[in-house]
């Protein structure tokens, strides 16, 4: 069938270019950013707790004084062993705590470590940081892209969660079709369930946006209230991109959503 | 080797088809020769039309020189056998929406030379028509999970089959419905099948498939 062999061959170059196009558009990298952002802090806290775990054989008091993860792992990838935990040293990382660092170093009762493992554990505690530096950079990535594909969008729930709202609803034009109700509950889909089949348990009120700092401001039991009028400008806003004139209508809506919580304080 | 329908080969409970590209796996399927034939073999858990076979389909109508549309058509897995049947002289179009799914299946369709793929919409039949006109269909699959599945079904089997054509239609109760009962979603789809097609045979893929029907029918008009 020379017909049939022929289209073969135009549908099969015709399709791998509707895929290239497709991955070329913007929105699905900042989705798969996005994605990644959340992968990234548990992988890191798991990373952090094997390594302080196992530095805790050589200098077991340190665990106790100096609590923040992050904050622990600069100290061992710097000094590495307990002998170099002098007041000046641990003072540029821990600040006010060196002292009582220094004291907890001189009388440890943790086992001396050999060479080779020292540096393993030196590489460990850095490698996890390096998961921390590329969270940093990678909130701004999706802080540059979310403004420059839905800048209105992106004003209003910011950056962050705006990345994680299109990432749940895998892409802007469906973002931009669901009804303001539904901007409201993205992320809620398990609580959202369960209030469907079990009506005695409360509906949720919010999802995603529950991290959204003028949620914060209102009063508790005003929350509900406050999410649905997010929910509402929210979905002004995306529209305004995907469909609109790109218009720049977020700095208005975030204002009346700031007046709207000062009704509900 | 038995073989159980046309280009269909059972041995030992298993079901295998012909490579039609020897040598090659689609999805890491176990590949058995035999008599200088390699069998590729079919897994039940994994296609919902080698499940249908194996819980009892009556008719298989896809068979060498078949032409075949597929809707759902998604990495190819299933369509990849469907082309070890239809061999040579057939023909299946795989329509798929999702971008994700067809970079594998691109490259299957590379190393088969009857199968196509249709990166479009299966709810919108008149978008890929074009693809189809110098072409007539014998035998339409649909595998997709949308609520509208029967809908989508109805709307193709008008464009693209004529009468006399073979439908298979893979149900997924869950797509439909959370609450309601399979059977009833089950009952409910297939009845509104009967305005294009006479049923031939329900077959639930139980234990293949949790809630999922394969609903073999015939167009009647």
């Amino acid at each position: 069938m020379p017909e049939i062999e022929q289209l073969r061959k135009a549908l099969i170059r015709k399709t791998r270019e509707q895929v290239k196009e497709r991955y070329g558009e913007r929105e699905v990298h900042v989705i798969r950013a996005a994605s990644v952002l959340q992968d990234l802090d548990p992988a890191f806290n798991l990373l952090a707790e094997q390594a302080i775990e196992w530095y805790g054989a050589h200098f077991p008091e340190l665990q106790r004084i100096v609590k923040d993860n992050e904050r622990f792992l600069q100290l061992v990838s710097k000094l590495g062993e307990r002998k170099n935990f002098t007041k000046e040293k641990a003072g540029e990382i821990a600040g006010e705590k060196a002292g009582e660092i220094a004291d907890a170093a001189g009388k440890s009762m943790g086992s001396e470590l050999g060479a080779d493992t020292m540096v393993e554990l030196r590489a460990l505690a850095s490698n996890a940081l390096s998961l921390r530096q590329e969270r940093v950079a990678l909130e701004k990535f999706i802080d540059k892209e979310m403004r420059r594909i839905a800048p209105n969008f992106a004003e209003v729930a910011g950056p962050l969660i705006g990345a994680k709202m299109l990432a749940e609803s895998g892409s802007l034009q469906h973002l931009a079709m669901q009804p303001a109700s539904t901007l409201q509950l993205l992320g809620a889909k398990k609580a959202l369930f369960r209030h469907m089949k079990n009506k005695s348990i409360k509906g949720p009120k919010y999802g995603f946006i529950y991290q959204h700092p003028l949620l914060h401001k209102v009063a508790l039991k005003n929350r509900g209230k406050m999410a649905r009028s997010l929910g509402a400008k929210l979905c002004i806003a995306v529209r305004t991109d995907f469909f609109g004139s790109r218009k720049k209508i977020g700095e208005e809506l975030l204002r009346a959503l700031e007046e709207r919580a000062k009704q509900l304080k | 080797m038995q073989e159980i329908f046309p280009g269909v080969f059972a041995k030992e409970k298993m079901l295998f088809t012909k490579n039609f590209a020897p040598g090659k796996r689609v999805y890491g399927e176990r590949l058995l020769s035999e008599s200088g034939v390699e069998y590729r073999q079919w897994d039940t858990f994994r296609s919902k039309l080698a499940a249908a076979i194996k819980n009892g389909l009556d008719t298989l109508p896809i068979k060498a020189g078949s032409k075949v549309l597929y809707l759902g058509a998604a990495e190819g897995t299933t369509l990849s056998h469907i082309s070890d049947i239809i061999g040579e002289k057939g023909a299946a179009f795989g329509v798929d929406v999702s971008e994700r799914v067809m970079r594998k299946f691109i490259s299957i369709c590379e190393e088969r030379k009857n199968i196509v793929p249709i990166l479009e919409d299966a709810a919108k039949p008149w978008a890929y028509g074009k693809y189809l006109e110098g072409t007539r269909i014998n035998v339409l699959y649909q595998d997709v999970s949308q609520r509208d599945q029967a809908e989508i079904f109805l709307k193709n089997a008008e464009y693209f089959l004529p009468k006399g054509g073979w439908g298979l239609l893979a149900i997924k109760a869950r797509s439909i419905s959370q609450r309601k009962k399979a059977q009833d979603i089950f009952e409910e789809e297939t009845a509104k099948l009967a305005r294009l097609f006479i049923i031939r045979q329900v077959i639930n893929l139980a234990p293949f498939e949790k809630d999922h029907t394969m609903v073999l029918c015939e167009k009647s008009g």
